[in-house]
């Protein structure tokens, strides 16, 4: 009986053991793999930080968002700007493991994002981003 | 309500635009080291305004923009240190010191003293930094040592071997660009 439990609390132990060990570990998501907690046009996007930042930033500051629009000048293949608004453009910052996908991308073309939003300096910016495909 | 795009439109405007210099792709990293961890974060957006009529450098970034290899750290960085919810930015406000020559080529070695707002706290720092003019272009890369202590940050106990007192931020610029969007 004695035996019986000692395994017992031994095999809780290293399970334990085994789900912190794959916690500590974690890495941050791909966002391909996951929902977005909201959607919105990158020219929406910028006038809502235009307008209030403070609200936008309870809006947006930190989520998995999708933006969609069109592709402006200044896009590299790292970093597209989405957005007509002359003055601020959604900037995003391509997941590093998703860069690939960027060496068909030209201005004027449609595009659906998916990134974090971490704020706004002179652009609202957002991170870790995939083209989405509809 | 768009305080850096009215920075950048106040300089664009002014009388001496050459003299205004910007980056939107300053590299800004900070590493703490222990016996029991290292850890290392790193953001690729820091944006960065530089005045060389009056030597005024100022830089900014967004804290959630700084990617950690763990998420389970970036996750305590925002929410129980940094808490970025509440303060979504860190700023840079410095004069470079008088030793570079912004129109001649050359690499200068220079100090930085200004402040830095991180956590809702101003507090001085002083960066030194290596400046490069070459061709009329500038680039340069800066550190600084920066206690969390002196920003309220808070480390809980638990953890606080695993950070070190004193944290490393490196700051690079590949290329300041000349002020026209």
């Amino acid at each position: 009986m004695k035996k019986k439990i000692f395994f017992i609390l031994l095999i809780a132990a290293l399970v334990a053991a085994a789900v912190a060990y794959k916690e500590y570990n974690r890495k941050p998501a791909d966002l391909a793999t996951l929902k977005p907690e909201m959607e919105v046009a990158a020219d929406d996007l910028v006038a809502a930080y235009a307008t209030d930042e403070a609200k936008a930033n309870q809006q947006y500051l930190g989520k998995v968002v999708d933006v969609t629009g069109v592709v402006s000048g200044g896009s590299t293949g790292k970093n597209i700007l989405l957005g007509t608004n002359l003055s601020a453009k959604v900037s995003c910052l391509l997941d590093s493991a998703h860069t690939l996908q960027s060496t068909s991308i030209k201005p004027g073309d449609k595009l659906r994002l998916r990134g974090v939003c971490t704020g706004f300096l002179l652009d609202v910016e957002l991170n870790r981003c995939v083209v989405v495909n509809d | 309500m768009k305080p850096y795009l009215i920075l950048i439109l106040t300089l664009a405007f002014s009388a001496s635009q050459a003299q205004k210099f910007f980056t939107n792709e300053a590299s800004i990293s900070f590493s703490s080291k222990t016996a029991l961890e290292d850890i290392e974060a790193q953001n690729k957006k820091g944006f960065g305004v530089l005045d060389v009529s009056n030597n005024k450098l100022e830089f900014a970034v967004l804290l959630k923009g700084f990617e950690f290899r763990k998420a389970l750290m970036q996750e305590h960085f925002n929410e129980n240190y940094v808490e970025s919810d509440k303060y979504p930015k860190a700023t840079f406000k410095g004069t470079v010191s008088n030793d570079v020559q912004w129109t001649k080529d050359g690499i200068y070695k220079t100090t930085i003293p200004g402040t830095l707002t991180l956590h809702g706290v101003t507090h001085p720092e002083t960066a030194t930094a290596l400046i490069t003019v070459k061709g009329g272009v500038i680039s340069g890369t800066a550190e600084m040592q920066v206690k969390p202590a002196d920003y309220a940050i808070k480390i809980p106990s638990l953890v606080v071997e695993k950070i070190s007192e004193t944290i490393k931020v490196a700051i690079s610029v590949p290329s300041f660009a000349a002020l026209n969007r």
